[in-house]
């Protein structure tokens, strides 16, 4: 049988834990304050792994990918952090830009792709925030198809164009007076010249 | 003249005239974004003290601001007073920061100079909440209703009235 005074010791022991972990439960309680009840199941359950954030499940749901091992992971992360433009700068996908808010962006792919999420579902995350722009490369889908298809038209129509004026006959114009073939007809003669041309053909008799 | 090319021509320049037309009264400052009438990011924000965390959707149920913001960054610097005078003249409303490329240290020393904040900031080191929010620079302002909805997303300094403005389609 325990002794009034151990029983007495255990609870000053547990009236002090007590204390000293409320601050950290109601900080808790107040972090998961106001979360969809399927964010709530995902984020409670073992098989979807730790770490998940309440936002990323809001908008992706499960990771579809499961797990990859460490160079896995690390290959997966770099392709995919190729396909997404940086958004501070031009052009440039976040794999090749030195900037902060690219290197954030490249943890936050490895953070996704560690925990299992797909390669379409880390691209459609970065989609939902920043849309469409965020692809290095236009989907094909939508006005977008135009985008793939316009340029292949434009230079099939412009080779076209070309290769029927190459193949079309020549047409001359009409010849005029009795010049041989060869010799240049009346259009072609520069009209500084023209005027001692037909001196030459008056003085020799051979005037049309 | 050459139908043809005035055909070519036409085709060309209509559509270019159409887009300009349909921008021209567009507000640069409000850049669009796919997440406005979208649930807010339910993103965990530390508080520049290291301490404790919110989730942004505890603050469901009023509406919410949420600022992006630096010490580097001078209209942010400017839209201070705005956004500090805001957040004190409309108690009803949650007023948060979120302190963008810079460091805990950096934002509570540019607090503490100014004589305390008005509204709570919280620390973004690895970039998360940036993200979830689509970030492209600072200072960027989210107004978000009290349903947890984004309404707006207002790019640039904030003065008093298109603070007051932008409030009323969150309180709406």
């Amino acid at each position: 049988m325990k002794s009034p005074l151990r029983s007495r010791a255990w609870v000053r022991i547990a009236l002090v834990a007590g204390l000293v972990a409320s601050p950290s439960l109601l900080r808790a309680q107040e972090a998961g304050q106001g979360l969809s009840a399927e964010t709530k199941s995902i984020l409670g359950s073992p098989e979807a792994g730790d770490g998940l954030d309440a936002d990323v499940i809001a908008v992706l749901g499960r990771p579809e990918g499961g797990k990859l091992s460490e160079s896995a992971v690390n290959e997966l992360a770099t392709d995919v952090a190729a396909k997404l433009r940086c958004p501070v700068c031009q052009g440039v996908s976040i794999a090749d830009s030195p900037s902060g808010m690219a290197t954030k962006m490249r943890g936050q792919v490895r953070d996704l792709v560690a925990k299992g999420y797909s390669e379409d579902q880390v691209m459609s995350y970065f989609e939902h925030s920043y849309g469409e722009f965020v692809r290095l490369e236009p989907p094909l889908r939508g006005l977008n198809v135009m985008l793939w298809i316009l340029p292949g038209a434009v230079l099939l129509g412009g080779a076209w164009f070309v290769f029927r004026k190459a193949n079309q006959p020549v047409t001359l114009p009409a010849a005029q007076g009795a010049a041989p073939e060869g010799a240049p007809g009346p259009k072609d003669v520069d009209p500084e010249l023209a005027k001692y041309l037909e001196r030459i053909r008056r003085d020799s008799g051979t005037s049309s | 003249m050459n139908k043809g090319v005035l055909a070519v021509g036409l085709v060309v320049t209509v559509p270019l005239i159409g887009l300009l037309l349909v921008n021209i009264h567009r507000d640069p400052t409000s850049i669009s974004s796919p997440l406005i009438d979208k649930p807010a990011p339910d993103v965990r924000l530390m508080e520049l003290s290291g301490g404790g965390s919110v989730q942004l959707s505890s603050l469901k149920g009023r509406p919410v601001v949420v600022n992006f913001w630096a010490t580097w960054c001078i209209p942010c610097v400017q839209e201070h007073a705005s956004l500090t005078a805001g957040a004190r003249a409309n108690p009803d409303v949650a007023f948060l920061g979120v302190v963008y490329e810079d460091t805990a240290e950096n934002a509570r020393g540019f607090l503490a100079q100014r004589g305390g904040a008005a509204y709570p900031s919280y620390a973004d080191d690895d970039g998360k909440a940036s993200i979830a929010f689509g970030v492209y620079g600072v200072p960027e302002t989210f107004f978000i209703d009290s349903k947890g909805t984004i309404v707006e997303k207002y790019v640039g300094p904030l003065d008093g009235d298109t603070l007051r403005q932008r409030l009323a389609l969150a309180r709406r």
